[in-house]
Order: structure tokens, then sequence, then C-alpha cells
């Protein structure tokens, strides 16, 4: 078993098997995702030496290609959970949760507190893919 | 869509939100269950949420339907749904949902294929689907999010992966990274 750096996209109204978008800078696992209508944020996770990662990169939804480094987060942090509108992504990085613009490349700022610093899973019902 | 210009009438505000229903939506995040860092008690219920607008500390939203952790989450505008993950004691094939517009506690939405953990999930409006998994598994299935009900096969990953945690999504293109392999 290994950590991968590979990055797949699907149409989501076609079912069929995905395809390859291109590469994550680095192998990660356990990251955290979310989207603006255009652009797709990536934070932290495992790298291949099993250490947690601040790294925030990001991909163009419409563009094959590989990420490109957006800034970092307060605290490398694995497992998270993100969540975003149009215009803003949140990030949970350990009791923190950070917040970044999406269009505009930068490290994450202080957004509120998590209850617990869980390892969880989330969503948001403002992402890029509704209208 | 309305026209944003000038100074709206009660009337045409409530005109323009039956035109455009999302138009004064509020977004929110919502975390679901997991475990304490550390990795003990992988059987939080905790269901919580923020203003993705408005700053400020997590707040209670309600409760799953049972506690469990290593899920893949995914959400439209008026549903958000878990599906898989470890209740404590073994692997589990449920997904939950809530509006996430009205706090309170999940329902069970339907089952996934098999039971399994460490998925990831991604939608756009009407379709979710959940990715990959233990083993790991290149399985990708979908549902209707609008229409509670099992899941249904969509295709493979270009391989088998697990603990991607979570896709992206625009309306047409969802995205799944990384993993293990």
């Amino acid at each position: 078993m290994g950590v991968e750096n590979t990055v797949d996209y699907i149409t989501i109204g076609s079912t069929g098997n995905a395809s390859d978008f291109g590469d994550l800078t680095a192998a990660k696992t356990g990251t955290a995702a979310c989207a603006s209508t255009t652009r797709a944020l990536v934070s932290g996770g495992y790298n291949a030496s099993s250490a947690e990662v601040n790294v925030i990169e990001y991909f163009t939804i419409a563009t094959l290609g590989n990420g490109t480094d957006f800034g970092d987060l307060l605290s490398a942090h694995s497992d998270g959970y993100a969540g975003s509108n149009k215009t803003r992504a949140l990030f949970q990085a350990d009791a923190v949760i950070n917040f970044v613009t999406i269009a505009t490349l930068g490290n994450g700022t202080d957004f509120g507190d998590c209850e617990d610093g869980t390892k969880s899973a989330g969503a948001s019902n403002g992402h890029g893919g509704l209208t | 869509m309305p026209n944003y210009n000038g100074v709206w009438s009660l009337s045409t505000h409530y005109q323009n939100k039956t035109d455009w229903p999302n138009f004064d939506r509020v977004s929110r995040m919502l975390r679901f269950g997991g475990r304490l860092t550390g990795g003990s008690g992988n059987d939080i219920v905790d269901i919580r949420f923020v203003t993705i607008s408005t700053l400020g500390n997590e707040a209670d939203f309600g409760d799953m339907t049972g506690g469990r952790s290593h899920f893949g989450a995914l959400s439209n505008l008026t549903r958000t749904v878990v599906g898989g993950g470890y209740d404590g004691s073994a692997f589990t094939n449920v997904m939950d949902y809530v509006n996430p517009n009205s706090a309170g506690n999940s329902t069970d939405f339907g089952d996934l294929v098999s039971a399994r953990g460490l998925t990831a999930g991604l939608a756009n409006n009407t379709r979710g689907v959940f990715a990959g998994g233990g083993g790991p598994v290149d399985v990708m299935e979908y549902i209707t999010i609008g229409s509670t009900g099992n899941t249904t096969d969509f295709g493979n990953l270009t391989q088998g992966r697990e603990i991607m945690n979570s896709g992206a999504s625009s309306t047409t293109r969802g995205i799944f990274f990384g993993g293990n392999v």
C-alpha cells in the first residue's frame, strides 16, 4: 500500500469510469476538498512519510492539469473536513476552522473553533456544484 | 434569474425569491460524527455546523442515526448525505441525510452496495457519488439526492483507493484526490 498523487475526474451526469485529471503537488491521503464553480481546493492530509501537511493546493476544474500551491493551513492536519460557498472555502485544521477566499491565493485565517478537534467528514450546501 | 438593480419593494423581493429559490439561501458547512484526534472514540453522533459567510464557532445541528467515523459526505442545496463508515465495531453500508437548512437529527437514506468505510463523496444539484473505500476498492456508486433509496453502480476509479476523504465538484465535473492505493 502506498500514498498516491493521482487525481481522477468524472462527469457527474454520466455514469462511467473515472479518467486521469492530473497530479497533486505531492502524494497525499486524508485530504479535505471543496470547490467554487471554477476552482477546486485541497488541503492537508498525510504525505508519503505519514507526516501531516499544511499545504493548500488548487485545480481549475474545467482544465485538466496538476495542482498548484495556494497557501498554508494554520496547522498541519489530516482527515479533516471542508466546505465552501461560491467565494469562501473552509477547512478544519485541528480545533480551528480555517478560511480562505477561493479566488485569491493565500494562507488560511481563523474562522472559528470546532468543538472538539475531531477527525470527521463534512459537506456544504453552497459549493461549486450547486446553483 | 432576478434583476439585481435598484431598491426592491417587498413584492419584488418576493417575486425574485419565487423566480430563483436559492437567491437568499445561506450556505452552511456541516460536520458529521467522526472520531477524536488520537484515534479513540469512533462513534461520535454529533452533527455540527457553521454558516460559511459568518465567522464563528461550530454550533449544534443534531445527531446522526448512530455514531460513526470514516465515512464520505456529499450535499446539494437541500440534502446532505453521509455514506458508510465505521460504527465502533464494524463497517456499515448505512446512508443518513439531513436538510442542511434546518437543524435536526439525520434520517435513513438507504444503503451503499456494500458495507465499507474510508469513502469520499461529491455531488451536483441532482446526483451524489461515493467513491473508493477500504481495501482499497475502485467502486463508485451514485444516488439521486432528491429521492431516498440505495446506491447504483456508477463506474470505477482509475485504481482502487481509500482515504481520499472528500471530492470536489462543479455542476458537471467531479474530482477525487490522492488517497491510499
